[in-house]
C-alpha cells in the first residue's frame, strides 16, 4: 500500500510559452505537501501534470518504478484523485451522483453495492450525509468544496491532487478543509498534493512545501525551511516579518 | 444489509426505471391511437383487426383491400417512422448537449441540418440535369435521400478536421458548426434562386420537414442503424456523465474528452443525417425534450439518453398526427407545427424552472 511518485525534470510549456523547466520532485504515502508560488509561477499547470490532465513536453513521471504513460487511464484514474478550484457542472446533478462520479473508473455500467456504500462511507465522513439529495448548484460554497473532495475520494486514490481547495472559503472552512486533507493523509496514508497561495495555512498544515519561482522548484523541504524571508522576497518581491506564536510561526507582508 | 431497492441511490433507480416504463407505455398507446385516426373513415376495430390479422396472423374476418391498404401501407409505416425519427432527434440533441456542454445545443448545431439540406438541395435541382428525366421519377427521392445523407455525414468530418487542427475545444466546434451553416445557407439560397418553381417547391417542402413520403422500406432501412447506433450511443454515457462535471475532472476520471466528442459528435451525425434524408429538417424536437427529460429524469445519461428519444418520438408522433389532421383533407407539414409549438414552449420551461437544470 502506497504508491510513490516521483518525476524527473518535467517541462511544461503552453504553446511557445514556457511554464517550467526541469521539476523533479517527489511525492510519498501519507504526507501534505503544498505547492505555493506567485501568479503565474505554473503551480496549476504543476498540478495538473501530476494529475493525468496535461501532459508535460518533456521529463517523466513515475509511479513506483512505472512510467505514468504506460498506465492505462482507467487505472490511472483509480491511483490519482484530482479537485478543480472550481466545480461547474454544465447540467444539475444531485450531489450523491456527483460523487459516484469518482466512482466512473469501477464502473462498466451497473453501479454495483459497493459503490454506493463507498459513496455512503464517504457522505457521511465528509459529515454531508443530509446533503446528498441536494442539487450540487444549491449548495455554499464550503458544501460544494467538500463534495468535489468527496468525488475524489470515491476514487479511492492513493494520491489526491486539490487546486486551491481553500480559495473563497472563510476561514471556517478553510481549517476544516485544511483538516479533512491532514486526515486523509495521517489516517489512510493517502499522499496530498495543495496548490495554495495562504502561505500561514501551507505552514501550519504541510509535511513539505514545494515553492515555484523562476520557472522552477526555487525551494523544497519542510515549511520552516521552504518559508524563509529570504525565499519569500526573492521569489514573490515581499518583504515578510515572521512571528512565533503558541498556534506556530506567522507570516506577515511588509512591503514591496 | 440494506436490500439494494431501500438505499438512497436505489430508489432513484427504481423512480427513473417506473418513469421509463410509463414513458414506453404512452408512446405504445400513442401510437396505437394514431392509426385509428384520419382522414379515412375507418373504425378503430378494422384497425385492429387489419394489424392483427396480418401481422400476428389472428381473426378470420376480411377486409376490403382498401382498408388494409390504408392501414398497412400508410399509417403504420408513417406512425413507425414517426417513432424511428422522433428517437433519433431527442437522443441526439441529448447526447449533443451533454457532449458540448451546452444547453441550446441540438442535433443540428454542428451544422448536419444545413449540410444535409444542401444536399437535398442540390439533388431536387440539379438532380434533372444529371439523369434523365424517367430515371428522375423513378430514383430522385432516393437521389435526395442519399444527398442529404452524404452531405450531413460530410459536415460533421469537414468540423472534426477543423477542430482537430485547433485542438478540439468545444467553442471551436460550435464555432466551425455556425460559419459552415452560414455557408451552406448561402448554397440553399443559390439554389433556390436557380430552381424552376417546380423544383423550388419540392425543394421548400423538404426543408420544412414531414414524413407524408413515409414506406416501409423506409422503416426497414432505418431501424438497424437507429438500434445500432443507440447501443454505441448508450456505451458513452458515463464517459459523458463524468464530462459534466468538466474536461479536467473528466480526463482525470480516464475519459478522453477530446475522443468523446469526436465519436459522440459523429454517431449523433450519422443518426441525425439518416433521419434528416427521410424526413426533412424537423426543429426543436432535439432542442426541447432532453431539457424535459433533464428535469424528470436527471442528467445520468444512462437514463436521460433512453427517455430523451422515448419522449421524443411521442412528441414527433403526437405532433405529426396533428399534422395530417389539422386541415384534413390535405396536411400541414409537421416541422412547422413542431416549431409553431416549440418555440414558445421552449420560453415557457425556461420561465416556469424553479431550479436551474443547466449552469
Amino acid at each position: 500500500m502506497g504508491l510513490r511518485m516521483s518525476c524527473q525534470q518535467i517541462d511544461f510549456a503552453y504553446e511557445k510559452r514556457s511554464i517550467f523547466r526541469e521539476i523533479s520532485l517527489e511525492i510519498l504515502p501519507g504526507q501534505l505537501y503544498s505547492i505555493v508560488g506567485p501568479n503565474g509561477a505554473g503551480k496549476s499547470t504543476l498540478l495538473k501534470c501530476l494529475s493525468n490532465i496535461y501532459h508535460p513536453k518533456a521529463g517523466m513521471i513515475y509511479l513506483d518504478d512505472r512510467l505514468l504513460t504506460e498506465i492505462d487511464q482507467r487505472n490511472l484514474a483509480r491511483i490519482l484523485g484530482y479537485v478543480p478550484q472550481k466545480e461547474a457542472a454544465s447540467f444539475t446533478i444531485s450531489v450523491y451522483e456527483m460523487i459516484l462520479l469518482g466512482r466512473r473508473p469501477y464502473i462498466n455500467w451497473r453501479v454495483k453495492r459497493e459503490d454506493e456504500e463507498i459513496v455512503e462511507s464517504i457522505l457521511s465522513r465528509l459529515g454531508i450525509t443530509h446533503l446528498a439529495e441536494r442539487q450540487v448548484d444549491t449548495l455554499s460554497g464550503g458544501e460544494r468544496q467538500k463534495v468535489a473532495i468527496a468525488r475524489a475520494l470515491a476514487q479511492c486514490p492513493e494520491i489526491i491532487f486539490l487546486d486551491e481547495p481553500t480559495a473563497n472559503l472563510d476561514m471556517n472552512h478553510q481549517l476544516e478543509v485544511m483538516e479533512i486533507l491532514v486526515e486523509l493523509a495521517q489516517a489512510d496514508k493517502t499522499a496530498v498534493v495543495v496548490v495554495i497561495h495562504d502561505l500561514n495555512l501551507a505552514n501550519r498544515y504541510s509535511d513539505k512545501i514545494f515553492l515555484l519561482g523562476r520557472e522552477k522548484v526555487y525551494a523544497a523541504g519542510v515549511p520552516e525551511d521552504v518559508l524563509t524571508k529570504e525565499n519569500i522576497r526573492e521569489v514573490y518581491g515581499v518583504d515578510v516579518d515572521m512571528i512565533d506564536t503558541p498556534h506556530g510561526r506567522y507570516i506577515i507582508p511588509m512591503k514591496k | 444489509m440494506v436490500s439494494k431497492s431501500d438505499s438512497m441511490y436505489g430508489r432513484l433507480i427504481t423512480k427513473r426505471v417506473v418513469l421509463l416504463v410509463l414513458l414506453l407505455l404512452l408512446l405504445l398507446f400513442g401510437a396505437l391511437y394514431s392509426i385509428t385516426l384520419g382522414v379515412a373513415n375507418i373504425s378503430i376495430s378494422q384497425v385492429y383487426g387489419v394489424i392483427l390479422k396480418t401481422i400476428l396472423g389472428l381473426g378470420t374476418e376480411e377486409y376490403p383491400l382498401i382498408v388494409s391498404g390504408i392501414v398497412l401501407k400508410i399509417r403504420l409505416p408513417r406512425v413507425l417512422l414517426a417513432i424511428i425519427a422522433g428517437i433519433s432527434l431527442g437522443a441526439n440533441g441529448a447526447i449533443m448537449q451533454s457532449i458540448l456542454r451546452n444547453p441550446l445545443a441540438s442535433p443540428y448545431t454542428l451544422g448536419v441540418s444545413s449540410g444535409a439540406a444542401l444536399g437535398a438541395g442540390l439533388t431536387i435541382v440539379l438532380g434533372n440535369h444529371l439523369l434523365n428525366g424517367s430515371l428522375m421519377a423513378q430514383y430522385g427521392s432516393w437521389l435526395t435521400i442519399i444527398g442529404a445523407f452524404v452531405m450531413g455525414l460530410l459536415t460533421i468530418f469537414l468540423i472534426n478536421v477543423v477542430a482537430s487542427i485547433k485542438g478540439g475545444g468545444v467553442g471551436t466546434l460550435i464555432l466551425a458548426g455556425v460559419a459552415l451553416s452560414y455557408l451552406f445557407s448561402a448554397g440553399i439560397s443559390f439554389l433556390k434562386y436557380i430552381a424552376d418553381p417546380e423544383e423550388l417547391t419540392e425543394l421548400t417542402v423538404w426543408l420544412m420537414g414531414g414524413l407524408y413520403r413515409s414506406e416501409w422500406l423506409d422503416v426497414i432501412i432505418l431501424t438497424p442503424i437507429l438500434v445500432l447506433g443507440l447501443i454505441f450511443i448508450l456505451r458513452l454515457a458515463w464517459d459523458i456523465n463524468a464530462l459534466n462535471a468538466g474536461e479536467e475532472v473528466a480526463t482525470n476520471l480516464g475519459v478522453d474528452v477530446y475522443k468523446l466528442r469526436r465519436r459522440g459528435s459523429i454517431l449523433a451525425a450519422i443518426l441525425t443525417s439518416c433521419v434528416v434524408a427521410f424526413t426533412g429538417i424537423i426543429g426543436f424536437i432535439g432542442l426541447i425534450t432532453p431539457h424535459l427529460c433533464r428535469m424528470i429524469f436527471g442528467n445520468d445519461n444512462r437514463y436521460l439518453l433512453v427517455a430523451s428519444g422515448l419522449l421524443g418520438a411521442f412528441i414527433l408522433l403526437t405532433a405529426d398526427t396533428a399534422a395530417r389532421l389539422i386541415i384534413n383533407p390535405t396536411e400541414l407539414p409537421v416541422g412547422i407545427i413542431t416549431s409553431i409549438f416549440g418555440a414558445p414552449f421552449f420560453i415557457y420551461i425556461l420561465l416556469q424552472r424553479r431550479r436551474k437544470h443547466w449552469a
